[in-house]
């Protein structure tokens, strides 16, 4: 018989109270404590200095005492032991584990992370969740850009099984030569969802609009596009899909996550912060300097704790990545945490204290015509800065005042952000400072004055 | 082996199972594939006329600038896939680097799956593989191989459920991009195998050189798989021996036809690429006239499938110059084997 789900896969535990949330995180996060403390020498050693039993976390809040984990320190103490996990394995390697994956680092030596049928499992989870509520059924054609080595695509796979859609899946690098058969496929195989990162989907388009095709009738058929795969899908991001693929804005999806310790997270159609699963992970934002819990709302480091890895398990781990949560119950219905990320902490100005990161920009300027997201902000100090000062490419297609223009985005800076700024027209894109292909949102001058 | 009873059957009742598939196939891609209806009709063959092994070469060939051409806007299997979309588990596009014009794509259901699990178990047991051993499996996101060797965690099967081992996964559309993470995984892990091709495994030890040191200490494989897939060549006995002295451990190559889903590969003897005879028709056409040559001499090989449901090929014609053996081989396999 089959299950009724509605618009929930797994309606029970989506829409669980919070109080029975909380309880359901402090039984597991106790067990998994317990567990990496008897399994694992890193956790186990890392616990006796920091003079910890696990049995001493008997709430949430003690979970304090627990010491933050960095990528960092599992390479250095892989370096000092010899060994790919670090310490963090808790089973045997050949008996349990089915796959390895090393994660993207985008800092050179990749960092290994083993999983288990059931850890696969769990996340696939996750996976289902999110993809079941944004529509997908049994027979929907589905067309994915990823790469092979990247834990996601087990996942994506084996959900495509379990709810039965067709996925098809191919490389996703931007790159020309592979766009063009992108664009080949997608007119053959004319999918209902696209799914793939920001950047391959920009060289689709491109290399669309290069060989004379309009890429609305690429994605003709495409009802839904899940974006982001590691990039914030801002306001701006969403406009220049909408515009270009013809896919309304309320059909563009954030999807993302940290390969490592399986967490991944997407957005409902309220698009107010990606969902986490509460019941799978435990997330919170911490003090990028003391580590300190902050208050929902709070900007901070965005750190994660998984709940039911039995291979490598993740413990208050530090994602490196700003936001904020809520666990306010979403409109759609869910109770689980929602997470508004902004973006890595080395991308941000402080104008008078407050956090400004580009993806703030794009949030809010993204629906005003003209806007694009190729602009600059200019960290002119090391300290807190008055003015936000950017240089900003225009649609000149859009616009017809420039001043009047300038004028109406340094009102919704005051406005929304509650800062003053100092914008700079650029007369094309290439004006602007580049790394590789993508511009650099974030220019640090106060080095080159210090030379 | 992975059932001996068929890898070894004698090489009439081979061909009996051969002769009843060919007869279901002919029939069934005649009835079911508007590409090959076209063709047969063309050919004025019709599928009763195909009666046994001996009427096979009524059949016109398929060559893969046939399939290309058959792609339209409307249709992207060009008229070939023979089961409505509803029934198709996995698309696939084989790679498509060395050939003009459109992108060439391929369907499995789910018993087409079942199938070439089948088949890859029966290879990788042949190459060594064993429950508990670390496998570095590099492929390109595209390529069936990898679902059906690694990865699946449903009711559906993989030579990972039959023969549970640990998988690497290392994506290999662009090798030197992948180049750094695959040399630290294997560096690392040192897998008992690692199904690689060609062009990536010298790329590993050139890079190996260049820190100055040798696969051999770095990576400890026992054995090696070279795939032999579009712009990666054949593994022939110069490159193995260059292979076995820096690498050390046993090489093997194995021949992966993807547009049809054919493979073969060697065994440690080393003798020719072990092919499944219950599953194909393999045959070597005259590059000119395109008749069957003679046993033992040298033509372009040709495979039928027997198997598939969603686009299965008929003598398909590939660029591989070979010869057959049909003899049994020194592991006890009766089926034929491809000698390059």
């Amino acid at each position: 018989m089959d299950v009724e789900r509605g618009k929930f896969w797994n309606p029970a535990v989506e829409t669980m109270a919070r109080e029975e949330l909380r309880e359901l995180q402090l039984r597991r996060l106790r067990h998994q404590l317990d567990y990496a403390y008897h399994y694992s020498s890193f956790y186990h050693r890392r616990f006796d200095e920091a003079g910890l039993k696990p049995d001493d976390v008997k709430s949430l809040e003690d979970f304090e005492k627990v010491p933050m984990l960095y990528k960092d320190e599992l390479r250095e103490e892989r370096s000092r032991t010899g060994d790919p996990f670090g310490g963090i394995l808790c089973v045997p390697l050949d008996e349990r584990v089915v796959s390895i994956n090393a994660s993207t680092g985008t800092t050179g030596i990749p960092t290994m992370f083993a999983y288990t049928k059931h850890d696969i499992m769990m996340a696939v989870e996750q996976d289902l969740r999110v993809k079941w509520g944004r529509g997908y059924r049994a027979g929907t054609k589905v067309y994915f850009t990823g790469f092979k080595w990247h834990g996601y695509v087990v996942l994506a796979y084996t959900a495509a099984d379990i709810i039965g859609f067709g996925a098809y899946l191919d490389c996703g690098y931007p790159l020309p030569y592979l766009s063009a058969k992108h664009m080949q496929v997608l007119r053959g195989y004319k999918p209902e969802v696209y799914g793939g990162p920001i950047l391959t989907l920009y060289s689709i388009i491109e290399t669309a609009k290069k060989s004379g095709v309009d890429p609305k009738e690429i994605f003709s058929n495409t009802k839904i596009i899940d974006t982001g795969y590691g990039d914030i899908v801002t306001k701006a991001v969403k406009k220049r899909l909408e515009d270009e693929t013809g896919v309304p804005s309320e059909k563009i999806y954030d999807f993302g996550g940290v390969a490592d310790p399986l967490w991944y997270w997407g957005d409902c159609d309220y698009h107010e912060g990606v969902h986490s699963c509460d019941d799978l992970f435990l997330t919170e934002v911490r003090d990028p300097e003391t580590h300190e819990k902050l208050a929902e709302g709070e900007r901070g480091e965005v750190t994660v704790t998984n709940l039911f890895a039995e291979a490598t398990p993740i413990i208050k781990w530090g994602t490196e990545d700003i936001g904020y949560i809520t666990t306010e119950k979403c409109k759609c219905g869910r109770t689980h945490t929602r997470i508004s990320f902004l973006g890595r902490e080395a991308f941000m100005a402080n104008i008078k204290g407050m956090k400004i990161f580009p993806a703030d920009i794009e949030n809010v300027l993204g629906d005003i015509p003209g806007f694009t997201e190729y602009f600059t902000m200019i960290k002119y100090s090391t300290g807190p800065m008055d003015v936000l000062r950017m240089k900003l490419a225009v649609d000149w297609d859009k616009v017809d005042d420039a001043e009047a223009f300038k004028a109406k985005l340094k009102e919704r800076l005051k406005e929304r952000l509650g800062i003053e700024s100092e914008i700079e027209f650029v007369k094309s894109v290439s004006e602007l400072p580049f790394v590789g292909h993508k511009v650099v949102k974030l220019l640090d001058e106060t080095k080159k004055q210090a030379a | 082996m992975w059932v001996t009873s068929v890898e070894t059957m004698p090489r009439s009742e081979i061909e009996s199972i051969q002769e009843d598939l060919l007869r279901r196939q002919v029939n069934y891609v005649y009835w079911n594939s508007r590409f090959y209806r076209k063709k047969l009709g063309d050919a004025g063959v019709k599928p009763e006329d195909i009666k046994g092994l001996n009427d096979l070469s009524k059949i016109p060939l398929t060559s893969r600038e046939e399939l290309s051409a058959a792609v339209t806007d409307e249709d992207f299997f060009g008229g070939r896939l023979c089961v409505p979309m509803s029934k198709v588990w996995q698309i696939l596009n084989p790679p498509e680097q060395m050939v003009k014009g459109n992108v060439i794509v391929t369907a499995l259901t789910e018993n087409d799956r079942e199938v070439l699990v089948d088949h890859l178990t029966r290879h990788l047991l042949m190459a060594g593989l064993r429950r508990g051993q670390i496998v570095e499996v590099q492929a390109s996101q595209w390529e069936a191989i990898g679902r059906i060797i690694e990865g699946q965690f449903t009711s559906r099967r993989t030579v990972q459920d039959i023969v549970p081992f640990t998988a690497i996964a290392i994506e290999a559309t662009l090798p030197m991009l992948d180049l750094p993470r695959s040399m630290y995984m294997t560096g690392f892990f040192k897998p008992h195998l690692v199904l690689t091709m060609v062009d990536f495994a010298k790329l590993m030890v050139n890079e190996a050189k260049k820190q100055g040191k040798t696969p051999k200490e770095m990576f400890g494989t026992k054995v090696v798989i070279h795939r032999v897939r579009p712009g990666s060549p054949v593994l022939d006995e110069k490159t193995r021996k260059e292979f076995e002295e820096v690498w050390g451990g046993t090489h093997l190559c194995m021949l992966d036809i993807q547009d049809n889903f054919f493979f073969a590969s060697e065994c440690h003897q080393m003798n020719g690429l072990h092919a499944w005879e219950d599953g194909f028709i393999v045959e070597t056409v005259d590059p000119e006239t395109g008749e069957p040559t003679a046993p033992g001499e040298k033509g372009l090989l040709t495979i039928t499938n027997l198997w598939a449901e969603a686009t299965p090929l008929i003598r398909y014609k590939t660029d591989h110059k070979v010869t057959l053996i049909k003899d049994e081989c020194g592991c006890g396999r009766t089926h034929v084997r491809i000698v390059f």
